[in-house]
């Protein structure tokens, strides 16, 4: 089931918050929680719930082993098989078909290939699942005892299937005992009617463009038009993956869980590093500290750890080379970074911010065409093409000028440029209170409208 | 207190709308659609686990929301209103061309190589230009030659005694008023010229592309139907007469009449509201020659039912009463000479014009008819054989099967001959319960 269809924000949503608020007790609510959780994720993989059951209890029962044996060598070894009982899953269902067809391709072997479909949000439980009992390893965390409250954990529908990737320090505190106060649900309500936003009325409308300029007209594309295709999957790629975010975090304060944010304008970043700190940042924060630090971080070959890192976050995307090709590009540009920072830190403002926005941009085409072939006519027509520009490109700047001036209205970083203190934020802050009952309204009217044609979208990020 | 406040609003918009799709009437047609709707779905094992259950209740609420196709129209008007549109606009619009068909007469297996036909030329980009929808196909010149060998098939089948015509309508992309899509035009014309090559000697080619070239300022294709105007059809007519080396007859001396407005087809596929903006009105030329017609059932002549050329329709199905299996035209031409038409709904329009030169003509639509196309042409003494469709007919290789099938059909029981004539006099008149029926895209 996905946030943004009728069903989830008519049916599923009300029947879940009434079943959870009429329990008074915190097992019942979890309880119900838990039900509602599973019934999310078998509307739409009603056969891999059983994979996601798996994999809880194997890491439910190993973090209490590795808790229970904390220092000792047994801990480890419990640790060692955890991970790759998790790795393992990710390698079997998510990697499979890739690894036999390299291995066919590299030794010419006719291995078949298994042919599994993906379960849906099995990087995102995966990568959960497997933060939390390297944290009870470490000592950070106090491990879950209860098998509900875990399974809560792991399973929560506002995050299962497309994170953000919860760590379960953020929520220990409250996965047990937690309130929920009208102001706090109150805040999840706007958060999600402005993820809804974002997704039906930004992400949607960005896709249609999208098909239009990168698909169907492919073959005959002139540059400029290329630009403004890759450009307009950049948005799409965002506004769909920062409104599921923000629907995630929105549902989880109706719940009474705080979420940390996963975004933090990133197409405002005046470098590729600094994109990296504002783009699936819950991603971010699990390379860094499984990862990156690990490995040495800044202290030792840090321009190693860095393409390390990028490789493995390209990699988790998916099962193919333009992902890995994708992380090797971004790891190469944050070493470029890295080597001339001297000359970088006096360079204006605007210029680091547009050299990121291009780079940032041109990425997305190694990220959209996973055939090669087509990668490569692509990234050629955008800077040669023999076609010339066509009136479409006209018309569309036209025919959704205000779509565009929505969408530079929502990337700029308000909250950076003013702060907290001044006159503008406050004003906007107050007008947006004692509007959003009206405004809530209209976002949801709004997105129903647009869903009704709509039976079926899903976000970008269900297929990583 | 005034989150509290928020917070019951928003439940109470919630569950109202909620309560609301309980107590709504549900439904099992889309009128403005032109489809079957979404019903509950059935729960057993093979749905459950393929996940077909989920998704159908999901389908299930979302085709039977309250009040659907005032929010689809909203829905349409609000992208549309998302920017500024000028008059001469051209526009792309990315379609998925999946278009339920809704012909009652069709045999079940026949509808969906209807739909692949439609949907051949009618996926992927389509221009929207002055609030007329065109589709951005032009044929393949790969597949002409697959046609152009099964029309070949049939002249051999049939011998000299038949003159087999290959007359086929190029699509709309060839008429785009716009330099920019100009290439399109020659693209239509390599595909018709790559049948054209392709065709034996003695199968005469009617070239309906130049012909219509002629007359390019016209409205030959209506803006919000994928089909041809009366004036498109004309013209394919003075084409097949000029490759036949008969005189045509004048529109002026046809009686003119004009129906409408109405919105087709492409308005259904794009729900552009520049489309809906610009109706199509439909101009009918009707010969002055007494015609009666009746049409027959996918296969079997037993059970005749009249209709008129002219069916009373707003929009295409107007022609020849729309799509039948087999539809049989009796004219008061009296100068012995027979004709059969194998089409799609394209020929509908281009049919009636027919009936100035013959005195019967068979109209045969392949994506339904399950009738001997040999024997019905042998056993009635027809003179010409006609393919006589919309380029999208002949641009996959799925609907030229079915037109090569439709020489090997055997004949079907009740059918103890092939002459529709002899069974003619048992008709029921259903003329106008037949126009409303066939309102459907055809």
């Amino acid at each position: 089931m996905v946030f943004s269809s009728l069903i989830f924000i008519f049916f599923f949503l009300p029947l879940s918050l009434l079943g959870y608020f009429l329990i008074p007790s915190m097992k019942g609510k979890n309880f119900i929680l838990l039900m509602f959780s599973l019934l999310f994720y078998a509307w739409g993989e009603p056969i891999w719930i059983t994979l996601l059951l798996f994999s809880s209890i194997v890491n439910y029962f190993m973090a209490l082993y590795i808790s229970n044996h904390q220092g000792t060598v047994n801990s480890k070894f419990a640790l060692l098989v955890s991970i790759c009982i998790n790795i393992g899953l990710l390698m079997t269902f998510k990697y499979a078909d890739f690894f036999v067809d390299n291995t066919n391709w590299l030794l010419g072997t006719e291995f078949t290939k298994p042919g599994i479909t993906l379960p849906l949000g099995i990087s995102f439980y995966t990568f959960l699942s497997l933060s939390y009992t390297l944290d009870v390893h470490r000592g950070h965390i106090q491990v879950q005892k209860s098998f509900l409250n875990f399974m809560v954990y792991v399973t929560m529908f506002p995050h299962l299937v497309a994170g953000p990737i919860v760590r379960y320090s953020e929520i220990q505190d409250t996965i047990n005992e937690r309130k929920t106060s009208w102001a706090m649900a109150w805040s999840g309500i706007n958060r999600f009617c402005l993820g809804l936003f974002k997704k039906v009325v930004i992400a949607n409308t960005a896709s249609i463009l999208v098909e239009k300029y990168l698909d169907v007209q492919f073959l005959n594309l002139s540059s400029p038009e290329a630009w403004f295709g890759i450009t307009l999957f950049s948005i799409q790629i965002y506004f769909d993956f920062s409104g599921y975010s923000d629907m995630a975090i929105g549902l989880g304060r109706i719940f009474g869980f705080n979420f940390l944010e996963n975004f933090r304008h990133p197409y405002a970043a005046t470098s590729v590093g600094d994109f990296y700190k504002r783009w699936h940042m819950s991603l971010g924060r699990f390379f860094r500290d499984y990862v990156y630090i690990p490995l040495g971080g800044n202290r030792k070959f840090q321009l190693r750890n860095v393409f390390i890192v990028w490789l493995l976050t390209g990699f988790w995307h998916g099962a193919s080379w333009n992902f890995v090709l994708w992380g090797a590009f971004f790891g190469c540009c944050m070493i470029l970074e890295k080597l001339l920072d001297r000359y970088l830190k006096v360079t204006p403002r605007i210029f680091k911010h547009s050299y990121t926005l291009i780079l940032i941009i041109f990425s997305r085409a190694i990220f959209y065409y996973v055939d090669f072939d087509k990668l490569k006519t692509f990234v050629k027509t955008l800077f040669y093409s023999e076609y010339p520009v066509s009136i479409n490109l006209k018309n569309d700047l036209l025919g959704y000028m205000y779509f565009f001036i929505l969408v530079i209205l929502f990337c700029i970083p308000w909250d950076e440029i003013f702060n907290k203190e001044h006159t503008v934020y406050k004003r906007a802050s107050k007008i947006y209170f004692y509007g959003a009952p009206v405004i809530n309204i209209l976002l949801l009217l709004l997105g129903t409208v647009l869903l009704i044609d709509d039976t079926y979208n899903p976000f970008i990020y269900f297929r990583f | 207190m005034f989150q509290k406040i928020g917070i019951l609003i928003q439940a109470l918009v919630l569950v109202g709308i909620s309560t609301t799709f309980f107590l709504s009437e549900k439904k099992q047609i889309s009128e403005s659609e032109k489809r079957t709707l979404a019903q509950w779905p059935a729960l057993n094992d093979s749905t459950y686990f393929s996940g077909a259950y989920f998704k159908g209740i999901s389908e299930y609420i979302n085709d039977q929301f309250p009040e659907r196709d005032w929010l689809l129209e909203l829905s349409n008007k609000l992208r549309f209103r998302m920017g500024v549109h000028l008059e001469d606009e051209i526009r792309m619009v990315v379609v998925d061309g999946q278009m339920e068909q809704t012909n009652e007469a069709a045999p079940n297996d026949s509808l969906e190589a209807s739909t692949n036909d439609f949907n051949a030329a009618y996926s992927g980009g389509m221009l929207i230009v002055n609030g007329a929808a065109y589709t951005m196909n032009s044929g393949s010149v790969n597949v002409s030659p697959i046609f152009a060998k099964m029309v070949n098939e049939y002249a051999t089948t049939l011998g000299p005694s038949v003159t087999v015509y290959s007359c086929i309508a190029p699509l709309s992309s060839a008429f785009i008023p716009s330099k920019q899509y100009a290439y399109l035009n020659t693209k239509n014309e390599q595909t018709l010229h790559a049948i054209r090559d392709n065709l034996q000697p003695g199968v005469k080619f009617a070239d309906v592309l130049a012909e219509m070239n002629a007359y390019r300022k016209e409205k030959l294709f209506f803006g919000t139907d994928h089909h041809w105007t009366a004036y498109g059809a004309y013209h394919a007519y003075v084409a097949f007469c000029k490759s036949a080396g008969i005189n045509p007859a004048n529109l002026s001396d046809m009686d003119h009449e004009i129906r409408g407005p109405f919105l087709g087809s492409l308005y259904d596929l794009t729900r552009d509201e520049s489309v809906k903006e610009h109706p199509d009105t439909l101009e009918l030329f009707k010969p002055r020659v007494t015609t009666e017609l009746v049409y027959y059932g996918p296969s079997g002549f037993d059970k005749p039912v009249k209709c008129s050329l002219f069916s009373m329709a707003k929009g295409y199905p107007s022609f020849i009463s729309g799509d039948h299996p087999l539809e049989k035209i009796t004219t008061s031409v009296k100068n012995g000479r027979k004709a059969c038409v194998v089409k799609n709904s394209m020929g509908n329009a281009f049919c009636v014009y027919l009936v100035n030169h013959y005195e019967e003509i068979y109209v045969v639509d392949f994506r339904y008819s399950k009738h001997n196309l040999v024997r019905l042409i042998k056993d009635n003494q027809v003179n010409d054989l006609i393919f006589g469709m919309g380029m999208y007919g002949a641009m996959s290789k799925g609907t030229i099967q079915m037109m090569r099938q439709l020489g090997l059909n055997k004949s079907s029981s009740s059918s103890s001959t092939s002459s529709p004539a002899k069974t003619a006099s048992k008709t029921t008149n259903k003329s106008k319960s037949t126009a409303k029926s066939k309102k459907g895209k055809k």
